[in-house]
Formats: C-alpha cells, sequence, structure tokens
C-alpha cells in the first residue's frame, strides 16, 4: 500500500490538498481504517500544509488547492487559527526573553559605595544580604509570573485595540505622556537622540513618516536587536503614526521602533537611547 | 456517543460477534474500530468526526448480521463502504447550508479583520492551555516555533540533536503536544460559549 514513508507523507499531502486521484485516496481511506496511518502522522502532515501556508512556501497550484480544499471546513479552519494563535504566542515568548535580556546591570559605581558602606557596618552585612536575597527572589518570581507569553500576546491586543481608538485630537492626551519621534537618517554619524521617557503608565509616541507613505503600518519594538513588542494594523495620518505602547515594556538601553508598511516596502526606521 | 445508545441490542451483539468471539477482545476491537473512524472523518475535516463514526457504526450494526466475511480486510472494505456513504451525505448536506457545521468559521483570506478576531478569541483559551502544560511540553512547543521558513529547519535539527532524539521524534512529539491543546482549546472555546 505505502511502501515508503516518504511516499506516505507525499500521498497524504495530496490527499489533504484534494489532488489525489482516486487510487491514492482509496489507498489512503484504507491505510486510516486498517491503522496504517495515526493521527500523528496525520496531524504532523496537516500541520506541515499550514505552515508553508503561512510562511508562503506552498507553490503557487497547491496555495490554490489548499485554499480551495483544505480550508473548506470549519474543523481545519479552527486547527489554521489554532496554529497562527500559537506561532503568535511562541513569538512573544521570544520577545520576552529579548526583554529579559535587555535588563539593566547595576552601575559599578553603586556597588563601589554600597561595597564601602557595608565595609563599615559589617553587622548589616548579614540582614542585608537576607534582605536582597529574598528582593532577588521575589523579583525573578516576578519576572517568571510577568513572562507568560500568552499575557504579552494579550497585552499586545489590547493595545491593538486601544490604537484602534481615534488619537487624532492631541488636546485629549495629557501632554507628559507623549514622546515624538523622527526617523533615523541612513547615512547619519551624527549621535543617537537620548529620550527620558515618561513615568506616565502609556506613551504616545507621534512618529513623523515621509510623504505620501503608505497609511497602513505594523509597528515592531526593538531592544538589543531582538523584538519586544508588536502592534499591528496602524493607521498613520497627516504623515504621522500616533502609537499608545505601555511604558512597562521599556527598559533604559538603545531602542529601535520600525515602522512596517503593509504593502511590503521597506520599514521607517527611528532610533534613540531610552533614560 | 448519543447515537449509539438507540442502537438496538441484537445488532451491537451480531457486530460485536464479526469483530471478535471473545466479547471482551471485540469491545476492544469496537472502540479501535470507532477511534479508526474518528480518524477517517477527521481526515475529511468533517466538524464532527465522533457522530458520523457513531452513525457509521449502527448502519453496519444493522446490517452486518447478514453478511459472512472471510478475512479482516473484507470487513474493513466493508465498514469502509458505509463511512464513504455517511461522508458524502454530510457533505452534501453541509454543501446546501454551511452554515449547519456546529463549528462554523469565516473563509479564510476573505476578510482579515473577522479573521484577526477569530485567531484573538483563541489568544486567552491557547494562553490558559499553555499554563495547564508540563513545563518541558510547554517549552518544547514554544522554542519549536522560535524561527520561520529557512531558518526553522536548521533550528528544529539542532533542537532535536539538543534533545538527545531524531527530527521525526522531535516532529511527533511536538505533534502529541498540539493535539493536547487542540482538544484543551475547543474545551475551553465550549465552556466560554
Amino acid at each position: 500500500m505505502f511502501a515508503a514513508m516518504n511516499g506516505k507523507s507525499i500521498d497524504l499531502r495530496k490527499f489533504l490538498l484534494g489532488s489525489a486521484d482516486t487510487a491514492v485516496v482509496a489507498s489512503v481511506e484504507d491505510a486510516i481504517i486498517e491503522g496504517g496511518i495515526t493521527e500523528t502522522e496525520l496531524e504532523i502532515a496537516e500541520h506541515t500544509l499550514i505552515e508553508e501556508y503561512l510562511e508562503e512556501r506552498l507553490l503557487p497550484p497547491e496555495k490554490r488547492l489548499f485554499d480551495r480544499n483544505f480550508l473548506a471546513s470549519s474543523a481545519r479552519r479552527e486547527i489554521f487559527m489554532q496554529t497562527v494563535a500559537l506561532r503568535r504566542i511562541a513569538k512573544a515568548a521570544e520577545r520576552l526573553e529579548a526583554h529579559d535580556a535587555t535588563s539593566v546591570p547595576v552601575p559599578a559605581g553603586i556597588l563601589a559605595t554600597l561595597a564601602g558602606f557595608f565595609r563599615s557596618r559589617p553587622r548589616l552585612v548579614i540582614a542585608s544580604a537576607a534582605l536582597l536575597i529574598s528582593v532577588v527572589v521575589v523579583g525573578v518570581w516576578m519576572n517568571f509570573r510577568d513572562a507568560r507569553p500568552g499575557e504579552l500576546v494579550l497585552l499586545e491586543q489590547r493595545y491593538a485595540e486601544i490604537n484602534r481608538s481615534d488619537i487624532s485630537d492631541l488636546s485629549k492626551i495629557d501632554r507628559n505622556s507623549i514622546v515624538t519621534v523622527f526617523p533615523t537618517r541612513l547615512r547619519s554619524s551624527s549621535k543617537i537622540t537620548e529620550i527620558k521617557l515618561p513615568e506616565s503608565t502609556d506613551i504616545v509616541f507621534r512618529l513623523s513618516i515621509p510623504p505620501n507613505a503608505t497609511p497602513r503600518f505594523r509597528l515592531k519594538i526593538e531592544q538589543a536587536n531582538r523584538g519586544i513588542f508588536v502592534l499591528s494594523p496602524l493607521t498613520a495620518h497627516d504623515d504621522e503614526l500616533r502609537v499608545i505602547v505601555p511604558r512597562s515594556i521599556f527598559s533604559p538601553g538603545a531602542v529601535r521602533i520600525l515602522a512596517e508598511p503593509l504593502n511590503g516596502e521597506p520599514p521607517v526606521i527611528y532610533d534613540f537611547v531610552a533614560v | 456517543m448519543k447515537k449509539e445508545s438507540s442502537l438496538r441490542k441484537e445488532s451491537l451483539d451480531a457486530l460485536l460477534r464479526v469483530l471478535d468471539s471473545d466479547p471482551n477482545r471485540a469491545g476492544e476491537q469496537y472502540v479501535q474500530l470507532r477511534r479508526r473512524l474518528i480518524l477517517y472523518f477527521a481526515s475529511f475535516s468533517a466538524s464532527d468526526p465522533e457522530d458520523l463514526s457513531d452513525e457509521t457504526l449502527d448502519r453496519v450494526a444493522v446490517r452486518v448480521g447478514d453478511q459472512t466475511f472471510r478475512s479482516e480486510p473484507a470487513f474493513r472494505s466493508y465498514v469502509l463502504g458505509f463511512a464513504r456513504n455517511v461522508r458524502l451525505e454530510y457533505f452534501k448536506k453541509l454543501a446546501k447550508n454551511p452554515i449547519l457545521d456546529e463549528a462554523y468559521l469565516p473563509e479564510i483570506g476573505v476578510a482579515a479583520a473577522e479573521l484577526d478576531a477569530v485567531v484573538d478569541g483563541r489568544l486567552e483559551c491557547l494562553s490558559k492551555c499553555l499554563d495547564d502544560l508540563q513545563t518541558p511540553d510547554r517549552e518544547l512547543i514554544l522554542v519549536y516555533y522560535r524561527y520561520e521558513k529557512s531558518e526553522c529547519i536548521q533550528f528544529r535539527k539542532n533542537l532535536a540533536r539538543r534533545i538527545g532524539i531524531s527530527v521525526d521524534a522531535l516532529h511527533t512529539r511536538v505533534s502529541r503536544i498540539r493535539l493536547k491543546i487542540r482538544g484543551c482549546i475547543l474545551r475551553c472555546l465550549k465552556k466560554n460559549v
């Protein structure tokens, strides 16, 4: 029936895309009923097709078959949605790791001051060490608790909704929470701007965009060369993209914001150092 | 199993006798056959493969008493014939009225905003389901999707090597985690309705 695993995978792929001839369909049906194809094999074959579709790796005729046949039923569309959601959360997990990687080391000057302080007060060392350990443990626990990728995705989802609201009237926004940023010039040798980020819960970025740019964007915020927050879709008005993001995602250090046009044009890049 | 309860005892007994002369083994064979039928209907992406396999088994049970089978493959072909009919009837009904599909979802690529909303609707359940997984499973599934396109193939090879298993075994392990998650999400969505 199925001489080799490879042949089986190919037949299963054709079967799922609806391009198998009647002989192959009959052999796959038979294999399922006799136990020659397992639930896991079927799931892997389905998942491989979904991944290739999402990553645009299907050939054009396969893509047509995928749209027309593979996604014809709600059950398959459900699997498709779940795969999209799972990939989104996995990407969020990566962003959380990046966020952790940007945590700031304690400046050497502070450590030297503390060392000097404790040298003159040895009895305080033990008590302070215990306090420090408990603070670190609580900090790590808090960090771990906060580091659930699902929560980051939900946070991004909430902010995507917030950004769908009308923020054209700046008089309704707390002025202290507004930060204006201009695109980084590609060949600029000038020092990157330092920006003192406001202490408000949210920051409203006013991002200047080139005239006549496409109005629809996906916004990606990076620190330490890794994405930490993603928002999409966003709509620009009057050569400006206004976006509300939570203050809590930023650590002090270099920040890069990429406004990626949804039509595939190159991104507009904004660099600054958050202090 | 709601259809099974309507099945007459003598029909079910006849089916079990065909499956095996030993009642216990016949029961096991029945469960296995039902499981394969569920997979059969799932492979055609039917929304309710359990109901369709029960319908198939009901029909087989009613007719099987008159039949004699020389071999297991002959019996499987017989069952498959009923399964095909049930499948064709199901999809014919669905083609006439797609909204009858219990798990009706919008078509992909037609309305992106609607699609996003459907995916968003799954995120909360998925997040909870990931929390329910054991830590190694959760870490594995999240790291499995770390890279995309050409990068992911090499990454998954390295990942498999790091764990000390083959790439095929890695795909199998991740597939089982996905199946767990899939079941969990469907239960969560039903609860939220």
